[in-house]
């Protein structure tokens, strides 16, 4: 197997991360359409109001998700991609600083995330906007988890000084890119779930 | 000092424990049972994962559908960690460098193991989804012979219904993959010039996870089967028995495979392009595989999101599409088709690609509009987006919206009739060579038409409403798809496998192949337009007894079409196993660049990457210049 960051001989040194730039950009418009059918669920089914029961049942307790949590899940995941972003910028000796506290931002939205399943109030059977909120957030979750691995990787690079400068620098821009668009989606989410809700 | 190594060849039972396929196959089986035991669990500790009744109105199915799930989810992941697709992402976590090979030999091993040789995963998908399709196509037999009589023998309504949906899935999941996988892996990177895709493992990927689709979609039979159509509308799939589960687990497979695919030939095609592969340069089957590309990046991930919404309903009892918890059915008919249609184009876009393709080389013309083709297949990518409630005209849709979703629907009539005038022009006074992939070709034009004429009928709303549900709508959709997709299949099948194995498949069994299709495939499904005006009502399996005759007349001819699919396995057994013709390296005398490096191709496909001189269709034009030069200082012989 062969272990070079650039693989085939003859083969442009710049193609590595060009790849990795332009499949980031595809990933992201990807995870956009993805959640774009949760965006849709959400006001399909609350324009629609079936049998009333947009917000849970009649006569018992509606779902209402801790808005202090959600303040703070969008927080850490902004400012994440936000230093993640701003870590394209710095010198490669104190990018790994901020990339690895981009994916402590990120992973502290995930565990908050999962905090906030775990004291919710109510359950995904409590009606059309339970079953949004449950479906969006803990899907973005899974998504945000999968791109804290691919960071880790990036960040696993640096110290081993295994791929070459451009390549670590494509790989830091593609990873920070795609957080940004979560970023975007995770903003866009905390307005319909919380505010608009 | 150097070394030269010394290759010890390991012992058979050590072989047989690596990571491949039959390691896959025994820890998906484990993966199956550790999962299920899992959900089990769960679903003891968590009131709202029991489905039954425990909430008013849920969904429930009386069953542990979290069990299910978690047994597929396993299941899955047992076979892709002893295919080994788990080893480089750990090994990059502990900071291995990226490498884009793996397992790339010219051992016949490499076919059952994750392998990152384009050429490789290419031939995996022609025999994986070849299966595939075979069993779909089996299970039309069997739809036929059911409907040799108007009454309910010798299968009862439910397993008829199954055996429906099942093909109906089986083939819309397969056929997906059927340009895109063995054609679109094989040739794109050789046609731009690249040495491989942009991300190999990925690619590799998406292969193994078809056959695991197909797997768990077979066997919803042993849980109570499909009883819901292709489609699979809620509430019905909601409501359904645990074989749902497996139609579920199964699209959501195959959407992440739709999405990689797509993502992985577009990067390929945007940064791979070899010097002087200029965007009027490229094949125009590239551009078809581009456009695919661009639906599946975009409408598989809807698709994927669509069946985790369901997966919940079943498993959490949320209640996205249930109306009796908040719920909407619609809401899943809107998002189902927003995939869905765009899935009619990402089946024939490719196809449009390949006879455009191969119509040049046997026509000895140039592509007559080559522009105009690529702007038609921008135009359908484009509009595919914005046709999908045409679906839902009589679903209760709000009538005011009904023009324009008419009009768009009509409009894509346009950008398709492009690819149309491209075929015309370029055939106009040509010194035309009849050969296989000629004739299919040929075909797809003839049987596209058909199915874009009466496609016609039914986006307009007056006819839908008279024609929706019935077999007039079932043979629309099969002259589009098996009309063009399978016959540009075939096609394409003809036309590079002697690239692809090295054979040459027999020219006479081939045209008796094209001839019986051909010929059945009408016999078959133009009866239908007559049975679908007479009120046949789409999957029952019982139906008027003054239908008997013409519904004869469809199943005989069905049995025929049946056959001639055997006459090609026979042809591709005969070639390939006992008559081992070698294929000449350019027998069609073409110009495209896949066709200029010797066969087999090597593994890295070009000793240096390539400079493209000249458009791959210059065919009869004096004086021309070859398409590439392939080596410094030296020109390839090209077909002129």
């Amino acid at each position: 197997m062969a272990s070079a960051a650039v693989p085939i001989a003859d083969e442009a040194p710049e193609l590595l991360a060009r790849n990795i730039r332009v499949g980031a950009r595809i990933w992201a418009a990807s995870q956009a359409f993805f959640f774009m059918a949760f965006f849709f669920a959400f006001l399909y089914l609350r324009a629609l109001n079936t049998n009333g029961l947009w917000r849970g049942w009649p006569n018992t307790h509606k779902p209402h998700p801790s808005l202090a949590f959600g303040i703070v899940i969008m927080i850490c995941v902004v400012a994440g991609a936000v230093v993640a972003r701003g870590a394209t910028l710095l010198p490669t000796r104190t990018w790994r600083v901020a990339a690895a506290g981009a994916a402590f931002l990120e992973l502290a939205a995930v565990g908050l995330q999962c905090a906030q399943f775990s004291s919710l109030g109510f359950g995904p059977t409590d009606g059309a906007y339970a079953s949004v909120f449950v479906g969006w957030t803990g899907l973005f979750a899974l998504m945000l988890f999968g791109t804290v691995y691919w960071l880790a990787t990036v960040i696993s690079d640096f110290g081993r000084a295994v791929a070459t400068p451009a390549f670590r620098g494509a790989a830091v821009e593609a990873v920070s890119f795609v957080l940004i668009v979560l970023a975007g989606i995770e903003f866009v989410a905390f307005i319909l779930l919380y505010v608009v809700a | 000092m150097s070394a030269t190594p010394i290759a010890v060849r390991r012992p058979l039972w050590r072989r047989l424990i690596g990571f491949n396929m039959l390691t896959g196959l025994a820890l998906g089986c484990g993966g199956w049972f550790l999962g299920g035991w899992i959900g089990g669990w769960m679903a003891v500790h968590h009131n709202y994962l029991q489905s039954a009744t425990s909430c008013n109105g849920c969904g429930g199915t009386d069953q542990n559908d979290v069990g299910i799930y978690m047994g597929y989810l396993f299941a899955v992941i047992g076979w892709l960690v002893g295919l080994g697709f788990l080893n480089y992402p750990i090994a990059r976590l502990r900071g291995r460098p990226p490498s884009m090979k793996h397992h790339e030999t010219t051992s016949w091993t490499r076919y059952f193991k994750l392998c990152t040789d384009h050429k490789v995963v290419g031939i995996q998908y022609l025999f994986g989804v070849g299966i595939f399709f075979f069993i779909g196509g089996l299970n039309a037999m069997l739809m036929r012979t059911e409907l040799l009589r108007p009454v309910e023998q010798p299968w009862p309504a439910g397993q008829y219904l199954t055996l429906v949906s099942l093909h109906g899935t089986m083939m819309i999941m397969m056929t997906s993959a059927f340009i895109l996988g063995p054609f679109g892996n094989y040739f794109v990177p050789i046609m731009i010039g690249a040495r491989r895709m942009a991300f190999p493992r990925i690619e590799s990927l998406t292969f193994w996870l078809v056959p695991a689709a197909g797997l768990i979609l077979m066997s919803a039979i042993a849980f109570g089967g499909l009883p819901f159509g292709w489609t699979g509308y809620a509430p019905l799939a909601d409501q359904a028995r645990a074989g749902a589960d497996a139609y579920v687990m199964a699209f959501i497979l195959i959407s992440i495979s739709l999405t990689l695919v797509g993502l992985n030939l577009m990067a390929t095609i945007l940064t791979m392009r070899a010097p002087g592969m200029t965007w009027r340069r490229l094949p125009i089957f590239v551009w078809g595989v581009l456009s695919t590309s661009v639906l599946q990046v975009l409408a598989a991930p809807v698709l994927l999101a669509t069946m985790t919404m369901v997966l919940m309903d079943r498993a959490t009892n949320t209640s996205f599409f249930l109306a009796s918890a908040g719920g909407s059915q619609y809401l899943y008919e809107n998002l189902f088709w927003f995939f869905g249609h765009p899935e009619v184009y990402i089946l024939a876009l490719p196809g449009f690609g390949i006879v455009l393709e191969i119509l040049p080389v046997f026509a000895r013309k140039p592509l007559w509009g080559y522009p105009l083709a690529v702007a038609g297949m921008v135009g359908v990518t484009l509009l595919s987006f914005m046709v999908w409630q045409h679906h839902l005209f009589v679903s209760g849709l709000n009538a005011g919206l009904r023009p324009f979703y008419m009009l768009t629907t009509e409009l894509i009539s346009i950008p398709t009739g492009f690819i149309f005038l491209n075929a015309m022009g370029t055939l106009w006074r040509a010194r035309i060579r009849f050969t296989v992939p000629m004739l299919f070709a040929l075909a797809f034009f003839f049987n596209f038409l058909i199915g874009g004429l009466s496609g016609v009928f039914v986006s307009d709303v007056p006819s839908d409403v008279t024609t929706h549900g019935s077999y007039f709508v079932m043979a629309h959709f099969h002259y589009t798809i098996m009309g063009g997709l399978v016959f540009a299949f075939f096609a394409a099948v003809y036309y590079w496998l002697p690239k692809m194995l090295g054979v040459t498949l027999n020219e006479t069994l081939g045209k008796i192949h094209f001839w019986l299709m051909f010929v059945f495939f009408n016999l078959t499904f133009f009866p239908l337009f007559a049975a679908g005006f007479l009120d046949m009502p789409r999957r029952v399996s019982t139906y008027a007894p003054g239908l008997q005759t013409l519904n004869d007349f469809v199943s005989a001819s069905a049995f025929v079409l049946g056959f001639s699919m055997l006459i090609f396995i026979a042809n591709l057994v005969w070639s390939l196993v006992f008559v081992r013709e070698p294929a000449a390296e350019n027998p069609w005398a073409s110009r495209g660049l896949e066709w200029q490096l010797p066969t087999p191709i090597p593994v890295d496909n070009f000793e240096r990457i390539p400079v493209i001189t000249n458009g791959p269709y210059e065919y009869g034009v004096a004086g021309a210049a070859p398409v590439a030069q392939l080596t410094p200082g030296a020109l390839p012989a090209a077909g002129s």
